[in-house]
């Protein structure tokens, strides 16, 4: 029993290190929208609902190595909605689909970028989310929340994520 | 095998021809082939780069996200293009990523290993393309394309640029053959025409010209040339008949000489010899033929002498006539006269001609005469003693008395002779002298009297400059008497007025005193008082006036940019001389409205008036009149001052500017008054012009130029 939780924790903490390092590749295809917080020294991200990749997201960055946007990773955890601050991107661990809305509300107010990694997430409004195929983890993206948003997203990106609610472009 | 020089002239034009347009057609195929060759890759280059780009373009993500199936789709478009039968993806490891075959490729080394860059072979071309992302680089593209629709495109050029060379080379023949046509028949028809003259000999005929340009002028010039040649050609003809004419004439002169002639080479070898020369040695003309050698001729004695002789003729030197013992055929000995001259070949020396007379003759008459000679010899000493026997006996009859005194006397006459001329010779030494002496002396009268005119030019020189310079002092003793005058007079008027001011002050003061106290305390005759008073301030006023004008002319400053009021002056002037003037002379001044004023010395022009009033106040004898009037005419101030005096008479008035020329008593006037006026208004660039009429008055006007 000991050894089989090792593993689902080794296994796990696996699936957040690739996850943690997909981030910071996406970032490489977002463009965020203008806000006062772009003068930032660093890419905050905030925690809300316990996701469990705080720790590792917390340990990928820790030494400042790796980077997003070019900036040190800085990570916080919010205690609930209410706590929420501004930061570049909005990690949301599991939570039922209320406090989902007014998390992604908050989200949209405040230009971060809200990822998650729970089934249907991207169908409720986060911006990018997580998910596993064939052992490969994999990402779709809500093109029409994140245009909402502000956020562009590079071509290159929209080839090869899955992409929920499409913008509609009208043909010239 | 035909050599070119052996080919027609038409053959040769049509292959000139043909082989330039061929070589211009080929050298033209080759480079549109490889120029077209070129384009066509550059293009199919530029096509297979820009699919690798676009397809590589959409494999970044896959590639930085290991998404191989996205990649693979990426690649798989690539079916649609056909010429392209590989395309590969490779990772920043070199690893396949992702492949699309149409075709297997030929080996298993992976592509990326193999071509570096992107490559053209045989058959394909080998694209690669490096894709990065941010300066990273994630991955390569590589696409193999074939080549087989360029290789088709320059084959199908090849054949259409084969078939239009085919038509030119066919069209460039046909246009040869017409064109040998119009170069070479001129040509040939000249060559026809040549061979009948070569055949004929006769020059005299003439080409047909129809032609113009080149050909025109070539014909033209063949006619010309052969009128040329047939005119020298008949010239050559007659000068050749001339010739023989004369060779035969000289031959038969020669034969005729009565002196040898011949002709002989550079060995002696004679060629030719005339009757004369052949009888004189004892031969025949078969013996001449022959062969006759000069030196076998001469007597053996003399071969070296002829040798030397000979010698000196080849170096050109002068030998002239020799004389030679000579050998006949039969070998007697006889002597004879020999001269020859080199013949030339275009400054070649080939042969000798020359003359032999036989002087055998002359050689015995010589030897005859020499005998004759010295018995003449003889004969003449005998007859020189005859000679000194007789002289001896004349001698001897001149000593007779006779003869004696014929000779004094003509001793005598030849003594008196030589006396006459002894002295007609001192006589004309003495003359010569004489003469020499008088050229002298005119030479140096001459300088004499040069250096006299140049003394007399010095003379002259210095003359005029010690005129000059009297001049200059007489005008320099002026003004330095003047100078002195004012100045003493200015310290005498500056004297005198100010111990005048003092007791005017005094009276003046007094005045008022008394003036205040009569009009307080006296009652009675007050009016009198006070017209005495009146009179009083009166006579200081009019003391005051004089010196302040008194001031004026005592004033010695040189200043020429003083402003002056000339109606003031006069004023001054007029005060002045108001002793002379009063109950004697009547002033009447008509002075303009405008106020004179100009620049200029104060004190000067004070003078030039002064002197001019007083000048007209002493021409007026008992009463008179004095007009003073002032005119202004925009650019010059005249004052014009007339008076009824005395007047100047007309003699002079051409002399009142001189320097001490003066009318008046002595004491009265220093005869400087005037010319120092003049010289005043001078330095004021004005002028003062005199009118005058004896015993009628004179008018004097001086004008001035305005400020």
């Amino acid at each position: 029993m000991f050894l089989s939780v090792n593993v689902h924790i080794c296994a796990q903490s696996s699936e957040h290190t690739v996850k943690s390092v997909l981030l910071m590749k996406i970032a490489r295809y977002l463009r965020w929208p203008e806000s006062e917080y772009d003068s930032n020294t660093t890419f905050d991200i905030g925690l809300i609902a316990s996701p469990n990749i705080g720790h590792e997201l917390k340990r990928v960055y820790a030494n400042g190595h790796y980077k997003i946007r070019n900036k040190p990773v800085h990570v916080i955890s919010f205690a609930d909605t209410s706590e929420i601050q501004a930061c570049d991107a909005l990690y949301i661990g599991y939570t039922n689909s209320i406090e989902l809305a007014a998390i992604v509300k908050k989200a949209n107010q405040l230009h971060m970028l809200a990822v998650g990694d729970t089934p249907g997430y991207c169908q409720q409004g986060v911006h990018l989310n997580f998910y596993t195929e064939q052992g490969k983890i994999r990402f779709e993206i809500n093109e029409t929340a994140l245009h909402a948003n502000g956020f562009i997203i590079n071509y290159r990106l929209r080839n090869i994520a899955r992409v929920i609610n499409p913008v509609e472009r009208s043909g010239l | 095998m035909i050599s070119a020089s052996d080919l027609s002239i038409r053959n040769k034009i049509v292959i000139i021809i043909l082989s330039v347009a061929y070589t211009s057609m080929f050298v033209a195929f080759g480079v549109i082939i490889i120029r077209e060759n070129k384009v066509l890759k550059e293009k199919m280059l530029a096509e297979a780069t820009m699919s690798a780009k676009l397809v590589g373009e959409y494999c970044i993500a896959p590639l930085d996200f290991d998404y191989p199936d996205a990649a693979r789709a990426s690649v798989e478009k690539l079916s649609s293009i056909p010429d392209i039968y590989n395309g590969h993806v490779y990772d920043h490891n070199g690893k396949l990523f992702a492949a699309y075959n149409k075709l297997a490729m030929p080996d298993s080394m992976p592509a990326i290993n193999k071509y570096k860059t992107t490559v053209f072979d045989d058959k394909w071309l080998h694209v690669i393309h490096p894709l990065t992302l941010d300066n990273a680089h994630l991955g390569t593209i590589y696409l193999r394309v074939s080549t087989e629709p360029l290789r088709s495109d320059i084959r199908t050029l090849i054949y259409t640029m084969l078939i239009i060379n085919l038509g030119a080379a066919l069209l460039a023949y046909i246009l040869a053959l017409g064109a040998q046509r119009i170069v070479s028949l001129p040509i040939l028809k000249l060559a026809a025409f040549t061979r009948k003259i070569r055949m004929k000999g006769d020059y005299s005929l003439q080409i047909e010209n129809n032609y113009a340009q080149e050909f025109g002028d070539l014909y033209t010039g063949v006619n010309q040339m052969l009128k040329q040649i047939d005119y020298q050609r008949k010239e050559q003809l007659k000068a050749d008949k001339e010739l023989r004419q004369k060779e035969e004439r000289f031959r038969n002169l020669a034969k005729m000489l009565p002196v040898g002639v011949f002709e002989a080479d550079l060995r002696l070898e004679i060629n030719y010899a005339n009757n004369r020369a052949l009888e004189m040695f004892g031969y025949n003309y078969d013996d001449l033929i022959k062969g006759l050698n000069g030196f076998d001729l001469v007597h053996p004695d003399q071969q070296e002498y002829i040798k030397n002789n000979l010698k000196k003729r080849l170096d050109k030197k002068l030998v002239g006539d020799v004389e030679y013992k000579a050998i006949r055929k039969d070998g007697s000995i006889f002597y004879i006269l020999f001269n020859m001259t080199a013949i030339y070949n275009n400054s070649e020396m080939i042969g000798f001609r020359g003359t032999v007379v036989d002087i055998t003759a002359r050689r015995n008459a010589e030897e005859e005469l020499i005998s004759t000679n010295s018995e003449l010899k003889r004969t003449t000493q005998a007859l020189k003693r005859s000679n000194a026997e007789l002289q001896q006996a004349l001698k001897e009859a001149s000593r007779s008395k006779a003869l004696e005194e014929a000779n004094q006397q003509l001793m005598l006459r030849e003594k008196q002779l030589k006396d006459k001329q002894v002295e007609l010779e001192q006589m004309n030494a003495a003359l010569h002298e004489s003469h020499k002496n008088t050229q002298q002396l005119n030479q140096e009268i001459l300088a004499a009297n040069q250096e006299l005119q140049r003394k007399n030019e010095t003379l002259n020189r210095q003359k005029k400059e010690i005129n000059e310079a009297f001049e200059q002092l007489k005008h320099t003793q002026l003004q330095l008497v003047q100078a002195e005058k004012m100045a003493s007079l200015g310290i005498l008027t500056a004297g005198v007025a100010h111990e005048l001011n003092n007791p005017l002050n005094f009276i003046n003061g007094s005045a008022y005193v008394i003036e205040d106290y009569i009009k307080e305390n006296v009652k009675d005759n007050k009016e009198v008082f006070t017209e005495l008073i009146n009179n009083i301030y009166e006579g200081v006023n009019r003391a005051t006036s004089i010196i302040k004008s008194l001031n004026h002319f005592s004033r010695s400053s040189d200043e020429s940019e003083q402003v002056v009021d000339l109606h003031a002056i006069i004023n001054n002037c007029l005060i002045i001389l108001n002793n002379q003037i009063k109950h004697r002379v009547k002033v009447v001044k008509e002075f303009c409205a405008e106020k004179f004023v100009l620049t200029g010395n104060d004190g000067k022009l004070h003078q030039v008036f002064l002197n001019i009033i007083t000048n007209s106040v002493q021409a007026i004898d008992d009463d008179g009149q004095i007009k003073i009037s002032t005119i202004f005419d925009g650019e010059n101030i005249d004052v014009k001052i007339e008076d009824n005096g005395c007047g100047i008479s007309p003699e002079n008035l051409e002399k009142i500017m001189d320097p001490f020329f003066t009318t008046k008593p002595p004491g009265k006037g220093t005869g400087l008054g005037l010319s120092i006026a003049y010289k005043i208004i001078d330095e004021h660039q004005g002028k003062i012009t005199y009118h005058s009429a004896l015993g009628k008055g004179t008018i004097v006007v001086v004008s001035l130029p305005a400020s």
